[in-house]
């Protein structure tokens, strides 16, 4: 995690990625960085391309140009489960957990790339193997703690309430162990408290579990509450990036958020 | 005469136990449907007399040799249907299946039409108990570990499998190699045990046989698999009083079951109960019964 190899200090490095779907630029040159241990939040308004350069993070889209890096190591072209296995772990703007499988079990999918028993150490299961599922469990039931959700661990997915299956979808991410945090949405459709709670759960990850975070929200308050650094993107580009302040304040983005005049 | 009518039904019981558990694992506990399980039998029966004919193997050498064979055809049936979902992949291990049967009906050294017989009569009661009761072990000590934790990651939800690190492609192959493993070791003891084998024994109808075992029992548990199997193995036997109505019977029993208790005996893990109120919408949400719609 200390990130050695890296000269610039940046966990995600993106250098001028852009990513076309026929004539469609939806992503489109854009440079992007995110620091060790920073809270970062991406905006723009709708079809801005924020998803489309989330996806390219995650390998779930392939970049047409440019270059992604995680840690200086390339990571552009992947596929998504080398990416998470390198250390991008994300949530999903609509809920995608495993809806039939218990709390925990979607937890300790969450540490697939950090345990290694094979198809034989299951049917031999071996020490090494037991005790690895054993070790699987523990921090399984410490994440789903750290988010409160430790007393339901055994209910069905599918039976939590919205906030809560929002929070088990970020310890399931969690479970990965990754270098950086990848939220979509994470308030989408939260009332005001489970609004609140879910700013200090993103806080607590990175200052308790010195995690890096990149999440889009549509949510200003949440955004502009707990984001060090803010890049907004529209059409395709970037057309500003700073603190929460100066986004605020910036004309380009009064301009593509509210029409013509600013 | 009597006993031995008996000792044949058991046989049969244990050998289906097997095909259903192994099909299981491929479309109910790793959600991909397919109507080609008596195809991985029949390259188990076949191999496994071959060796035992011709190469004079010893009988759990020439088990091993037919289930690691279809083990392999498996696997190479596994890599190009990959993309496919759902009804798409049914109809291509259904495609499979006809080939398999079809190269069986017209290779020389599978006596073709004729059918292969003069196999020796070596399984046992005994073999095809310890033979299902490794088969039941194997295949529940998967499923509790991380890699069944993952074919069923598979099946619930594949972008998120795929975003949790799991590598979709490797346990969906995974999933067709193990389950044709055991079919392929179902179809050694067939064929040590009837002493007879012709390509049409292992034809679509089985495998739709196989099918309707694994729901019936429910999709995505193995107890329910072993009741299923069991079930449709003996039902016939015991409707044969009714003679000419034993098929009749036999279909609406199958009608009767799927109207009154879709999700089969015994209900998928914990994933199959329908929850209270959610019925129709969760049907939807359902894999699949989706695809099968």
């Amino acid at each position: 995690m200390s990130g050695m190899n890296s000269n610039n200090g940046y966990v995600l490095d993106a250098v001028q990625v852009s990513r076309n779907f026929g004539g469609l630029k939806a992503v489109d040159n854009v440079d992007f960085y995110i620091k060790e241990q920073e809270i970062a939040g991406l905006i723009g308004p709708n079809g801005a391309g924020k998803t489309t350069l989330f996806n390219l993070f995650t390998g779930h889209y392939q970049p047409t140009g440019g270059d992604i890096f995680l840690q200086d190591e390339k990571i552009g072209g992947l596929k998504p489960h080398q990416i998470t296995e390198k250390g991008i772990a994300r949530t999903f703007q609509n809920i995608r957990l495993f809806a039939g499988m218990s709390v925990l079990d979607n937890v300790l999918i969450g540490g697939h790339t950090r345990t290694k028993t094979g198809l034989l150490g299951a049917i031999l299961q071996c020490p090494g193997d037991k005790k690895e599922e054993r070790e699987a469990k523990e921090l399984a039931l410490s994440l789903l703690s750290f988010v409160g959700l430790d007393a339901k661990k055994d209910e069905l997915s599918q039976n939590l309430s919205y906030g809560e299956q929002r929070r088990l979808e970020i310890a399931r991410a969690l479970a990965a162990d990754p270098k950086l945090l990848l939220l979509d949405e994470p308030a989408a459709g939260m009332n005001p408290q489970e609004t609140m709670n879910l700013m200090q759960l993103i806080s607590r990850i990175r200052d308790e579990m010195q995690k890096t975070i990149l999440l889009i929200e549509h949510d200003m308050k949440v955004v502009m509450g707990i984001s060090e650094r803010i890049a907004v993107l529209n059409y395709g580009k970037k057309i500003a990036e700073g603190t929460p302040r100066e986004i605020q304040r910036d004309e380009a983005v009064i301009h593509a958020y509210l029409g013509v005049s600013a | 005469m009597f006993s031995a009518y008996y000792l044949q039904i058991i046989i049969l019981v244990g050998i289906n136990i097997i095909m259903a558990t192994s099909l299981n694992l491929i479309t109910g506990f790793t959600g991909q449907l397919s109507i080609g399980h008596a195809a991985f039998m029949s390259i188990g029966a076949y191999a496994a007399a071959l060796a035992t004919l011709k190469l004079g193997l010893p009988f759990f050498g020439s088990l091993f040799f037919g289930a690691l064979l279809a083990a392999f055809f498996g696997v190479l049936i596994g890599v190009p249907t990959l993309k496919l979902k759902g009804d798409y992949l049914a109809i291509a291990t259904l495609g499979f299946g006809e080939i398999v049967r079809i190269v069986f009906l017209n290779l020389k050294i599978t006596g073709g039409a004729v059918g292969l017989r003069g196999v020796p009569k070596n399984t046992t009661i005994l073999w095809v108990i310890v033979a299902a009761i490794l088969t039941i072990f194997v295949l529940n000590r998967i499923l509790k570990s991380r890699v069944g934790r993952a074919l069923v990651a598979v099946r619930e939800d594949e972008t998120a499998a795929e975003s949790m690190g799991i590598n979709t492609t490797y346990y969906k192959i995974l999933a067709f190699g193990v389950g044709a493993f055991f079919a392929g070791l179902g179809g050694g003891l067939f064929s040590h045990y009837f002493q007879y084998i012709h390509p049409n024994s292992f034809g679509f109808l089985r495998s739709i046989e196989h099918l309707c075992m694994v729901v019936l029992g429910g999709l995505g548990n193995i107890w329910g698999s072993i009741i299923g199997a069991a079930a449709l193995t003996a039902i016939p036997e015991f409707l044969r009083a009714s003679a000419d109505y034993r098929q009749l019977f036999y279909g609406a029993i199958l009608v009767l079951m799927m109207r009154i208790r879709p999700e089969g005996i015994i209900s998928g893990k914990k994933s199959r109960k329908i929850p209270p109120g959610k019925t129709s919408a969760w049907r939807g949400k359902n894999k699949f019964l989706k695809a099968t719609r």
